[in-house]
C-alpha cells in the first residue's frame, strides 16, 4: 500500500514538474523568440534611419536653384533632387511606402523603397529600401515653422524642414515581454522632428 | 527514480542555459546596434558642430580663419580650409571628426568601423551682389544731380510700403523702414534690424541680421580697370572727360565719343570690343541702350578735376538680353552695370502713364544709386521692369506718388523688381563681391 501511495505520490509530482519545465521551455522559448524580434526590427530601423538621414541630409546638393529641390512632398512619398554621388550631376531620389503586403501574419506590413534616378531618368541605384515598416509618415515645413500642407507644388520652394516618423514591426506575433501570456508585433518607432538639409535652406539661392 | 532525476534536471539546466546564452546575446548584438547608431551619430554631430563654427569663423570673418582642431563631446574634430577646385576663389571647409567608443560585442572592432569617423565638407564663395535683387548701404535717398547738387529728397528716409513688393533677396547695411504691407517673397536681411512705422505689418516670412561688406572704390575701380586692360575694353577719358556712348545690337555695338559721335562713330563686333566682357569708362560718364548678346560688365569711373561727378551711367533706353532670360532661364546672355557714381534712367518727357522701360541686368552704384533723372519734376512716365536686382549706396527713387488713399502717382516710375534666378550661382564678368563668404554647397555622409 505505502509503495503504492509513494508512486502515485512521485508520478503527481513528476507531472508537476514536467508541466513546470514545459511551460519554462514555452517561456523561454517565447522570450528568446520576442528577443530575436526585437532585435530584427531594431537592427532594420537603424540601418533604415541610417540611410534615410544620410538622403535627406543631401537634397539639394549641388543644385543651382535649391528651392527647386523638392519634387513631390506628399505624406509617405518624397522625391527630391541632389548630387547624390558627387558626379556633378543631379540625380532624383525618392522615397515612398508601398502597399500592405498581404502575404504575412501582420496586415500592416509595407515595403519602403528607395529609388535613384539620374539627370537622364535612367534608374542608377535603390529599391527596397526596408521590409517591416508600417509607418513612413512625412510632414513638411517652412523656414519659421509653419506648416505645409502635402502636394501644395506651389509651396514646394517654401520647404525647408521635413519631419519624418518611422515605424517598423515584426511580421508575426511575438511574446510580450511584460505579460507573457500576451502576443504582440516588436515594433520599433524613430521620429526625427526637424530634418533639415542645408543645401536646401542656402540663402537667395 | 533518483538518478532519472539527477539526469532530467541536468538536462533541463542545460536547455534553460543555452537559451539564456541566446536571449543575452540577442541582448548584446541589440546593445552592439544602439551604441553603433548612438556612435556613428555622435561622431558625425561632432563633425556637424566642428563645420558649423568653421563656417561661422569665415562668414563672419575680420581675418581669414586658420585651420583649427577641438576636443569635445568625447571626440576630436579638425577643420581645415582648402582652395576649391576648380573655383579657386572659393573655400572648401572640411570637418573631420573621430570618436573611441567602446563596443560591447565580440566582434572585430575593424568591422564596426572604430574608432568612428566621419566628414563634412561646406564649399563656401563670395557673395556677390548680383544675387540681391534690392540691396543698399542705407535706406535714404542719396539723390545727386550731374552737377554734384543735391536733389529736393536728398537725406529722407526711404520706407517700404503697401504695394511695395520685392522678388528675390533684399538686404540693407543700415535699417529696412517699414510701414503698412509691403510684401518680400524671401526672408530679409538687415544689418541695424527695422525702423518699424505705424502701421507696421509686413507680408514675409522675417528677418535675419546680417551685414555685407562692400569693396572700396579704389579696389572696385582697380579690379575692373585691369580686366579691361587684360582682353576687356578700356575707354580712357581722363583727359578731355568725354562721355562714352553705347548702343548694344545683338553681337554688334556702335561706339560714340562723344555721345554725338563727333570723336569716333564707330560700330564693331562685342567680342571684338571685349572679348572678356568686361567694359570701363574712365573719367567720364557712359550711356547704353539696346539688346546686348553674351556676358558683359558696362562700368564708368570718375576721378578729379573735370572728373569729380563723373563715373555716371546713364540708362537713355531699354537695356535687354538678346537671348531673354525671363524666357530661357539657359540664356548666357547676362549684362552688370557698375557705376562708380550714380545710375540714370535718362529723362524723356514724351513717356506716358502706359509707357514701359525694360532693364535686364544687375545694377551697382558704388557711390550712389540707380534713379531717375529729376524724378520728382518730370510727367509720370509709366513703369521700369528691372530684371536682375540693383545693389547701391543710398535707396534710389525713380518716382513721386501721393501715398493717398487712393495711391497717385505724381511724378515718375513706378517699378517692378524681380531678382534673375540664374544670379544665384552666376554673374556677370567681373562683377562686384562681397569680402564676406556664403555657403554654396554643405556635404554630409
Amino acid at each position: 500500500m505505502s509503495v503504492m501511495l509513494d508512486l502515485i505520490g512521485s508520478l503527481v509530482i513528476a507531472g508537476f514538474v514536467i508541466l513546470m519545465g514545459l511551460r519554462l521551455n514555452e517561456t523561454i522559448s517565447g522570450s528568446a523568440d520576442a528577443s530575436m524580434a526585437g532585435l530584427n526590427v531594431q537592427e532594420s530601423m537603424a540601418e533604415l534611419v541610417r540611410n534615410i538621414e544620410s538622403d535627406f541630409r543631401k537634397a539639394g546638393y549641388n543644385v543651382p536653384d535649391p528651392t527647386q529641390t523638392i519634387v513631390l512632398a506628399d505624406t509617405s512619398h518624397i522625391k527630391f533632387i541632389a548630387d547624390i554621388n558627387r558626379n556633378g550631376t543631379i540625380d532624383t531620389i525618392e522615397w515612398f511606402l508601398g502597399p500592405p503586403l498581404t502575404t504575412l501574419p501582420n496586415p500592416n506590413i509595407r515595403v519602403l523603397y528607395r529609388n535613384v534616378t539620374d539627370s537622364t531618368g535612367v534608374w542608377t541605384g535603390g529599391g527596397a529600401a526596408g521590409l517591416g515598416v508600417t509607418q513612413f509618415h512625412l510632414r513638411y515645413f517652412t523656414q519659421v515653422g509653419d506648416s505645409i500642407a502635402p502636394l501644395d507644388v506651389a509651396d514646394y520652394n517654401k520647404i525647408w524642414i521635413i519631419e519624418i516618423a518611422l515605424r517598423v514591426e515584426s511580421p508575426y506575433k511575438v511574446q510580450d515581454v511584460v505579460n507573457t501570456d500576451n502576443s504582440q508585433y516588436a515594433a520599433s518607432f524613430w521620429k526625427q522632428t526637424r530634418l533639415a538639409s542645408r543645401n536646401i535652406k542656402r540663402h537667395g539661392g | 527514480m533518483g538518478r532519472s532525476s539527477i539526469v532530467y534536471v541536468i538536462g533541463l539546466t542545460l536547455i534553460v542555459g543555452l537559451m539564456l546564452n541566446n536571449i543575452t546575446s540577442n541582448s548584446v548584438s541589440s546593445m552592439d546596434t544602439f551604441t553603433t547608431y548612438y556612435g556613428s551619430t555622435r561622431v558625425h554631430n561632432i563633425a556637424v558642430s566642428g563645420a558649423n563654427v568653421g563656417a561661422q569663423l569665415l562668414i563672419g570673418y575680420n581675418v581669414f580663419p586658420a585651420n583649427f582642431g577641438v576636443d569635445f563631446f568625447g571626440g576630436h574634430d579638425s577643420i581645415i580650409y582648402l582652395s576649391n577646385t576648380p573655383q579657386t576663389d572659393w573655400v572648401t571647409l572640411r570637418s573631420m571628426s573621430e570618436v573611441d567608443q567602446l563596443i560591447t560585442s565580440s566582434m572585430n572592432p575593424d568591422q564596426l568601423g572604430l574608432p568612428f569617423r566621419d566628414t563634412v565638407e561646406g564649399v563656401f564663395k563670395h557673395v556677390t551682389f548680383a544675387k540681391f535683387s534690392w540691396f543698399t548701404e542705407q535706406e535714404k535717398n542719396g539723390y545727386l544731380a550731374p552737377n554734384g547738387s543735391h536733389g529736393p529728397y536728398y537725406g529722407a528716409s526711404d520706407w517700404k510700403i503697401t504695394g511695395d513688393s520685392v522678388f528675390g533677396p533684399a538686404h540693407t547695411n543700415g535699417k529696412f523702414n517699414i510701414d503698412g504691407r509691403p510684401y518680400f517673397n524671401q526672408k530679409v536681411t538687415t544689418a541695424q534690424g527695422i525702423n518699424k512705422g505705424p502701421t507696421y505689418n509686413p507680408n514675409w516670412p522675417g528677418f535675419d541680421i546680417a551685414y555685407e561688406s562692400r569693396p572700396t572704390t579704389t579696389n572696385l575701380q582697380a579690379n575692373l580697370t585691369a580686366a579691361a586692360m587684360l582682353g576687356g575694353g578700356l575707354f580712357d577719358q581722363t583727359t578731355g572727360n568725354n562721355d562714352v556712348a553705347l548702343t548694344f545690337m545683338n553681337d554688334q555695338v556702335r561706339v560714340q565719343i562723344p555721345p554725338n559721335g563727333a570723336l569716333r562713330d564707330t560700330t564693331m563686333a562685342l567680342s571684338a570690343l571685349a572679348a572678356n566682357g568686361v567694359i570701363v569708362v574712365q573719367g567720364a560718364d557712359v550711356r547704353i541702350k539696346g539688346t546686348y548678346q553674351g556676358a558683359l560688365t558696362v562700368s564708368a569711373f570718375g576721378g578729379s578735376g573735370g572728373a569729380t561727378n563723373k563715373g555716371n551711367v546713364w540708362i537713355d533706353g531699354d537695356v535687354v538680353a538678346k537671348n531673354d532670360p525671363q524666357t530661357n532661364p539657359a540664356s548666357t546672355d547676362m549684362m552688370g552695370i557698375v557705376a562708380g557714381r550714380m545710375a540714370y534712367i535718362t529723362e524723356d518727357d514724351t513717356r506716358t502713364t502706359s509707357s514701359v522701360l525694360n532693364i535686364e541686368a544687375a545694377v551697382y552704384c558704388q557711390n550712389g544709386e540707380l534713379t531717375a533723372e529729376n524724378f520728382w519734376n518730370i510727367p509720370v512716365s509709366g513703369r521700369v521692369n528691372l530684371y536682375g536686382g540693383v545693389t547701391q549706396a543710398t535707396a534710389g527713387s525713380l518716382g513721386l506718388f501721393n501715398p493717398g488713399p487712393p495711391l497717385t502717382f505724381l511724378n515718375g516710375f513706378s517699378y517692378d523688381i524681380h531678382n534673375d534666378p540664374r544670379f544665384a550661382t552666376e554673374q556677370p564678368p567681373h562683377f562686384p563681391t562681397s569680402s564676406s563668404y556664403e555657403m554654396v554647397s554643405w556635404w554630409e555622409n
